[in-house]
């Protein structure tokens, strides 16, 4: 098992920062179209893994783990939330997301914010790299994008964790001092937290209106 | 050493309300003991103090020590307010945090890292609204997404306008550094998008809540004090006024003429308090010697009128279920003190005469230029919005009430009533701050100096 994981990291590590970069993107089209909570959370497992990936080698080595880590706390977090919130398992709810109008919506936001990327990524007033700046913008933007149409607790607190995700590795790229990227954690950990303490009192009050 | 003990109290607030969780009253009487101890330490401070913390500098000036006090003391009053009613324990373990990262935020020189304490310390809000199970969640998240911004944008504008210095032919930095300092700004003080996540929190989130998002704001102006004059060019400054000023009238003006349309308190109360910020942006922004002493002055008055008003506006809540004008009535009989500290606030807030504000309001106006004849006549008018809503519920809560009473709203009732008197004691005797505190003009120079050196 461990061997596996090893030669997966191995195999992880040795893709280029544009592969990674695109792929970081591709886990940020998932989020934004999918509906299944579960996928998502995936989803945002992996995106925090490619993340890890592309920063932490160039920054500090051991950084690498750590932000695996973070990552894997928020995931968890999140999907203990979903199995506490057993709304997210009513029959409306799930009807409401696959709903031909919802689809479209989603599809409509991605497109905007995809504009709203590629204008911000095109001015690169970060100077970041290329593959970093691409990276940098489509989570913040996107991050923005999602919270700001989420019409669910789950869908906006994915998406305030990917424009944290996009603001934070900015922050890494750009100041490298350990203490900031420290805070960094503290900060995505604590959003997560506070994610998770609202999700599951809107579970309640939904559940309370249904029983109503 | 001062910084290091305000720290360290916080720390071990946060670890003595997890572990005694289960008792409500030892944990009220427990961060109380603790902010207090706290203001007295910090209103001690009467020299400047350099310190290092992990490798970054720590300035804590006499002004930080006064105003951290300040902001400890509303704390308190909220804290208290809550013995027996409102918050459970993750709230009030968020506010010791809260507090932790608040002085550090203030205190920290580095504005990068200032910055992040600021966005974590704006996390810990959500917790302490979250904490009733009333609250409306997904309005609480919203107000998350847009908390959450704040931190970021900030660190952005000191990190492009540092570059900015290293790089002075590179217009891209000030571009970057000066838009994200507006919108944070504009964000931070709940005027831009209007009405998005100031007036929510004041309507629906309990009392801590509104006072912790209150002091992340005060936070933000002293860290925009730290950041200003360090880093930008002459006219960059001129810029960044002028957009402060027009943010600053519009919140006037749209938080007044909002505030005359409610018809519920929590709606008068909200509005009222974002005009009244309005007013503080906008001595900011005018930028003379008194116009920044009067809007720091400003910004302390709207904190003693939103702590009392937010505690009175629980209170009826809490009794009447809601803050209808129309379901109030009785309020008056059932509860004096708490109407009548909630009136006190209101006027202060609408700036008539008689309560801490009127002068501030009245400094601030004189300074705009005389050119500008007709936008001091605008803002001055616009006080008539929440006046007239605070007149309408002087008029809603007349009538007699026949519910049962709950005599353990009393204590809020009082906290609030006494926020009132203090604000109509402050502007009955204004020398009598100088007298209880000689160094206090110096103070506010010490905060003009450091907006425009």
């Amino acid at each position: 098992m461990n061997n596996t994981l090893i030669a997966l990291f191995e195999k992880l590590q040795s893709f280029s920062p544009q592969s990674t970069a695109i792929l970081i993107v591709i886990t940020a089209v998932i989020l934004m179209l999918t509906s299944d909570v579960r996928r998502a959370v995936v989803a945002l497992l992996v995106q925090y893994t490619l993340l890890a990936i592309l920063i932490g080698p160039r920054v500090y080595g051991p950084l690498t783990i750590l932000r695996i880590g973070i990552g894997i706390a928020i995931c968890a977090i999140l999907l203990v939330t979903i199995r506490h919130a057993r709304v997210y398992a009513a029959s409306t709810l799930a009807a409401q997301r696959s709903s031909l109008a919802v689809i479209l919506y989603r599809i409509l936001t991605l497109v905007f914010s995809a504009l709203a990327v590629y204008a911000v990524w095109q001015a690169n007033l970060l100077h970041l790299s290329p593959a970093d700046g691409l990276v940098t913008y489509a989570l913040i933007l996107s991050g923005i994008f999602l919270a700001a149409t989420g019409n669910e607790p789950l869908r906006l607190g994915i998406g305030i964790l990917m424009a944290i995700s996009g603001f934070a590795t900015a922050t890494v790229l750009l100041e490298q001092g350990l203490l900031v990227i420290g805070l960094w954690g503290v900060i995505e950990l604590l959003s997560a937290l506070a994610i998770a303490a609202s999700i599951e009192s809107w579970a309640d009050a939904q559940q309370k209106a249904s029983v109503r | 050493m001062t910084f290091l003990l305000l720290m360290a109290l916080s720390v071990a607030g946060v670890v003595m309300v997890v572990v005694l969780r289960r008792w409500q009253t030892v944990v009220v009487g427990l961060v109380t003991a603790i902010l207090v101890a706290m203001a007295v330490i910090a209103g001690s401070v009467s020299e400047p103090a350099y310190s290092y913390f992990m490798g970054r500098l720590i300035e804590f000036r006499p002004i930080y020590g006064r105003i951290l006090a300040f902001c400890y003391v509303c704390t308190t009053a909220v804290t208290v307010s809550g013995l027996r009613s409102y918050y459970n324990p993750t709230g009030y373990a968020s506010t010791m945090a809260f507090t932790a990262l608040i002085t550090a935020a203030i205190s920290v020189q580095d504005g990068i890292l200032g910055a992040l304490l600021l966005g974590a310390a704006l996390v810990l809000v959500v917790f302490v609204m979250a904490s009733p199970s009333r609250d409306d969640q997904m309005a609480s998240l919203q107000v998350l997404s847009v908390l959450i911004l704040i931190g970021p944008l900030l660190l952005l504008a000191v990190w492009a306008l540092q570059s900015r210095s290293l790089n002075p032919n590179d217009l891209s930095y000030l571009q970057l550094g000066v838009i994200s300092l507006i919108l944070t700004f504009a964000l931070g003080m709940g005027a831009f998008p209007f009405g998005f996540w100031f007036p929510p929190i004041v309507r629906k989130g309990n009392p801590i809540a509104v006072v912790l998002v209150y002091i992340a704001m005060v936070a933000l102006v002293m860290r925009l004090a730290a950041i200003l004059p360090q880093l930008l060019w002459p006219q960059g400054q001129l810029l960044v006024a002028n957009l402060l000023l027009r943010a600053g009238l519009i919140t006037v003006i749209a938080g007044s003429l909002l505030a005359l349309l409610k018809s519920s308190l929590d709606g008068i109360f909200a509005y009222s308090v974002l005009s009244t910020l309005g007013i503080t942006m906008l001595g900011l922004g005018i930028g003379t010697d008194i116009s920044i002493r009067a809007a720091l002055l400003h910004l302390i008055y709207t904190g003693i009128a939103l702590t009392g008003g937010s505690i009175g506006l629980a209170v009826l809540r809490r009794y009447y279920g809601g803050t209808l004008l129309t379901q109030i009535s009785g309020a008056r009989q059932r509860f004096p003190l708490a109407v009548m500290g909630l009136f006190l606030c209101g006027l202060s807030l609408s700036g008539l005469p008689l309560t801490a504000g009127f002068i501030t309001r009245f400094t601030i106006f004189s300074e705009i230029d005389t050119a500008h004849l007709g936008m001091t006549i605008a803002v001055a008018a616009a006080g008539i919005g929440p006046a007239v809503g605070w007149f309408r519920f002087a008029l809603a809560v007349r009538g007699s009430s026949v519910r049962a009473p709950m005599n353990w709203l009393l204590l809020p009732a009082v906290l609030c009533v006494m926020m009132g008197g203090t604000l109509v004691f402050i502007d009955t005797f204004p020398s009598l701050l100088e007298a209880l505190d000689p160094q206090f003009p110096l103070m506010l120079e010490d905060f003009r100096l450091l907006l425009v050196p």
